[in-house]
């Protein structure tokens, strides 16, 4: 037993020492750290933030949003579209698609293609729910050579956003047997579940070969490994017809990285260490200590305002809140540079309205409304998957404790939180809001359409505040638009169905490997194929 | 003998396993309709094609069957006509009934709300069993009000009824959701997960196959160290040596084991320190035949194998210590004392065989716990095994993959208790005598 025991001593340390080995830090791969895996790489099987990015980076749409100018520009269509007015209502989107255009170098995008992707994002059971209302705008479409118009009945400031934003999949890929070349859009968005061919195709497409083997998109990468949890690598197509075209000021064609390594990592401190050993090259935000930290010990660091921001809900048919003098007073006593400090280390910015990117005057009068004599009670319901917000939540409770409100923090997991704000389980909320940067429609978030079942989560009606979302959703007028959101903004300030705080930073951190990074307002703040190594 | 033993444990396994399944199954679809439910509804703010999306998802868990093989419900709801053809609203029946204790009335309300082109707030109200305001232009308002206005005053009524507290038995045969899921389970189908529709089968081997890389180390490193070092403890005890060793090993078992991987992390893969192995994950292992990909992994496996058998390693040599030293004040000792043997004679011949009984009793919480991995150490160091598997399953509510691994969990404790009681057969020479 002895020599057994010495024996098996020995032999364990050896093995931890002979297990000691440097991993080759040296790749010639971007590696850059992610929380969570895909669950897909099926565009309309995709879910989160990963699927959805990564899909970006492997399928293209019409048109999309530069991450360097920030406007609508062209990737399978040479230009965004050209939008004219039929009559009244009645609008065409027109698209010119790209010769060069291809899914591979043996198979062209075509018209046919543009026709199906359409068709199967308004064919319920392959999307994601909800998606197929996004496009119910979209009345019919035609193609003629290499020119593609949608046509509307409805008008929308946003819908030429709508329009270019499905993803171009190949069909002779993703639907053999062709079997959606047999019904027309009206047919599919009313379909019966009876119908055997269509049936027959949700079945071969919601396949899992289309999730992980079969990806077929017309954008610069291709999947070139996928380790379950692990990572995702993704390969430049070294014949890419994009290349041929030289338009490095469009950020979708300017795809430099040649091989792009997502690695999964949900703990930060983990992602931390991984950078500084060089197994990572890029992480995305951490705690400011860590950033200091790391900044001192040669890492680069780079903040990008998020088109963003975190706000106080209120719910306008509470007792207390019901009258707008009780959410200003509740505002009034919000120290939004104590939040700002406090909780986001001085990053972002303090903002006084939501709409992001644009001059508004937004100057609030305080009108000096007396605390309450009575204590009041109030709850304050809060996603307990997001750190600063319980901290905003402390720092609000014992903000207003001093002016005789008692607030009662209620933490709740985010499936649980969005159920208590559907059934009204509270007086205040917090929450954030990010966006694209397009000029924002408040429809869905505070229209008194949305009160009951919608999100407008605050219960807020106002027929003024009516009037204006429905101007600013007709009107196609740049100009004309910044004077309804003035007044609006004037409107939400009177109102105070929402507080808004702060518009905050996303950060990143890499190492000295990347030569050249550019940073975005829009999501996720940075375009991973332009880094450069 | 041994095969009756495993036998025996084999059929006492199957109906523990059968009701712990049941259990958690009876628990969990209920739950599992709520949360996919509002998940719909939460993400499609138009909610155009919820019914279609909802009904879809009943059609594929079969939700319009019973639940299991009989229901023991209130009189009124067993005599409920539309019992589980709209499990959506299934929430609004029960309470409506509770109140009302008319199911004829409460069947006619619930197919009008199914049935009619009502409008989907509307029905959002009547989901949250809200009262309904009657709209001047609302279509149905002209035909059904007297329907409405008694779900209104439905919904205020506290009237006590005693058919509420009395209950029916109903026997639904194999034809319910249990069954079903059962028989595909024997059948060696697990499933589909809702959160990503990949089967069951792949995504769980993948996880076990992670955690069992760490196990394996982990057991091993855990009995053969902890027995060696309690042993060695044991022989030299009144060496200075053994007895920091000693209070070594108590002081690492209170290290909380989410501290000591940042600690680990710290010190071994950052270059401040040590910097002698990667940080996280698996790697990329380029090797195919399974020795040169077990040693390409190694480095990978070494500090969460730490992380996950410390804990039980000190609990393996304090157990062993104790009972190394319990043997040795018995009789027997001093008999082999006496005859002249050495304390080393006596350890390895008689004490040690003595001693190990209580080291075998370990064994199956031991085998459980490394078996169902550890999410802290498999969320600090990104492995994607069954530990991570676990919580993500319950955050996401992905019930079809939880009750996959409540099925895990059973077979391993069950692995677990027959390997402890093939232990003791082993090396209980009294068990083979009693054949």
């Amino acid at each position: 037993m002895m020599r057994l025991s010495i024996i098996q001593i020995t032999t364990i340390s050896l093995l931890f020492f002979l297990a000691c080995k440097k991993v080759n830090t040296e790749q010639n791969d971007l590696r850059i750290a992610l929380k969570n895996d895909a669950n897909s790489l099926n565009p309309l099987h995709a879910r989160g933030f990963t699927a959805n990015y990564l899909n970006m980076q492997i399928f293209q749409t019409l048109a999309g949003i530069d991450y360097n100018s920030l406007k609508l520009v062209g990737m399978a269509a040479q230009s965004p579209p050209l939008v004219s007015k039929l009559n009244d209502t009645s609008w065409v989107y027109q698209f010119v698609l790209r010769n060069e255009a291809r899914f591979s170098a043996e198979l062209p995008l075509e018209m046919e293609d543009v026709i199906f992707s359409f068709k199967l994002v308004n064919l319920e059971g392959t999307s994601y729910p909800g998606a197929s209302s996004y496009y119910q705008f979209i009345d019919s479409i035609n193609t003629s050579n290499d020119t593609i118009q949608f046509f509307s009945q409805k008008t929308y400031f946003l819908n030429e956003y709508s329009c270019s934003d499905f993803y171009l999949m190949p069909r002779k890929v993703y639907d053999e047997e062709n079997i959606l070349e047999n019904y027309t859009l009206k047919e599919l968005r009313e379909f019966n579940d009876n119908d055997t061919l269509i049936s027959r195709f949700l079945r071969l497409f919601n396949d899992k070969r289309f999730d992980k083997n079969i990806i077929v998109g017309s954008g610069p990468y291709r999947l070139k490994k996928w380790n379950d949890n692990q990572n995702i690598e993704l390969e430049r197509k070294s014949d890419w017809w994009g290349k041929k075209l030289n338009l490095s000021d469009n950020s979708y064609f300017d795809a430099k990285t040649q091989i792009i390594n997502y690695k999964f990592i949900p703990e930060k401190g983990t992602q931390i260490a991984a950078l500084k050993s060089g197994e990572i090259d890029l992480i995305l935000g951490a705690n400011r200590t860590d950033i200091n930290a790391l900044e001192k010990n040669g890492f680069q660091v780079r903040d990008q305002l998020k088109h963003a921001f975190e706000y106080v809900g209120f719910n306008c048919q509470s007792e207390f809140l019901k009258k707008k003098e009780n959410r200003q007073l509740i505002c009034q006593y919000i120290d939004k540079s104590l939040i700002f400090e406090n909780v986001f280390q001085s990053n972002g910015k303090i903002i006084d309205h939501p709409i992001l990117g644009q001059e508004m005057d937004a100057e609030y009068i305080v009108k000096q409304i007396k605390s309450p004599n009575e204590p009041i009670q109030l709850d304050l319901l809060f996603n307990t998957n997001d750190e600063n917000r319980k901290s905003i939540a402390l720092l609000l409770k014992q903000e207003l404790k001093q002016h005789n409100i008692d607030i009662t923090i209620k933490g709740k997991e985010r499936g649980e939180y969005l159920k208590a704000l559907k059934d009204g389980e509270f007086d205040l909320y917090l929450a954030g809001i990010q966006k694209a940067p397009i000029p924002p429609d408040f429809y869905n978030m505070l229209h008194s359409d949305n009160i009951e079942g919608g999100r407008n989560y605050t219960n807020f009606s106002s027929s003024k505040a009516d009037s204006l979302i429905e101007s600013i959703q007709l009107s196609s007028n740049e100009k004309d638009r910044k004077v309804l959101y003035q007044s609006l903004v004037d409107e939400l300030i009177e109102e105070k169905p929402v507080f808004i705080l702060v518009q905050p930073t996303e950060t990143f951190v890499f190492s000295k490997r990347i030569k050249a990074f550019k940073s975005s307002r829009y999501r996720p703040h940075f375009w991973a194929p332009t880094v450069e190594l | 003998m041994m095969l009756r033993l495993i036998l025996k444990r084999f059929l006492i396994f199957i109906p523990s396993a059968f009701l712990t399944l049941s259990l958690c199954f009876w628990l969990g679809q209920d739950a599992l309709v709520e949360h996919y439910i509002s998940n719909i509804e939460s993400k499609n703010a138009e909610r155009s094609n919820d019914d279609f999306l909802i009904q879809q998802f009943e059609k594929a868990y079969h939700l319009n069957l019973p639940l299991y093989y009989f229901d023991l419900d209130n009189q009124n709801y067993g005599n409920l006509e539309l019992q589980g053809q709209y499990p959506y609203w299934e929430r609004v029946i029960k309470n409506l009934l509770y109140k009302s204790a008319d199911p004829s009335k409460v069947t006619e309300f619930i197919e009008f709300i199914h049935n009619s082109e009502m409008d989907i707030s509307t029905k959002e109200i009547v989901k949250s069993l809200k009262p309904i305001k009657l709209e001047n232009n609302s279509a149905y308002n002209l035909t059904n009000s007297a329907l409405i206005d008694w779900y209104n005053t439905t919904l205020t009524s506290h009237q006590i009824h005693l058919s509420n507290y009395l209950f029916k038995f109903r026997w639904n045969g194999t034809n319910n959701q249990f069954h079903r899921w059962i028989s595909q389970l024997i059948q060696g189908d697990l499933g589909r997960s809702i959160h990503s529709q990949n089967l069951i089968n792949d995504k769980l081997f993948t996880a076990l196959l992670n955690t069992l890389k760490i196990s394996i180390l982990s057991l091993i490193l855990i009995f053969s160290l902890g027995l060696s070092l309690a042993y060695l403890v044991f022989k030299y005890q009144d060496s200075k040596i053994a007895m920091v060793l000693d209070q070594f090993m108590y002081l690492i078992y209170a290290i909380p084991n989410f501290w000591l991987a940042s600690i680990l992390i710290l010190l071994f893969t950052t270059p401040q320190f040590l910097n002698w192995f990667p940080a996280f994950g698996f790697g990329e292992i380029n090797e195919t035949s399974l020795l040169n990909s077990t040693i390409e992994t190694l480095p990978y496996l070494i500090l969460p194998t730490i992380c996950l058998s410390y804990g039980a390693l000190a609990m393996v040599y304090a157990h062993a210590l104790d009972a190394f030293k319990s043997e040795s004040e018995k009789q027997y000792v001093l008999t082999a004392r006496s005859k002249g043997l050495s304390l080393y004679q006596i350890l390895n011949h008689h004490i040690f065989k003595n001693a190990v009984f209580p080291i075998i009793s370990l064994v199956s919480g031991i085998f459980l716990f490394v078996i169902s991995g550890s999410f802290i150490v498999e969320h600090i160091f990104a492995i994607p095994g069954i530990g991570k598997l676990t919580i993500d399953s319950i955050l996401m509510r992905d019930y079809p993959v939880l009750y996959a691994l409540i099925l895990l969990f059973s077979v391993g404790a069950f692995s677990g208790y027959l390997l402890s009681d093939l232990l003791y057969y082993f090396f209980d020479p009294r068990l083979k005598a009693q054949k």
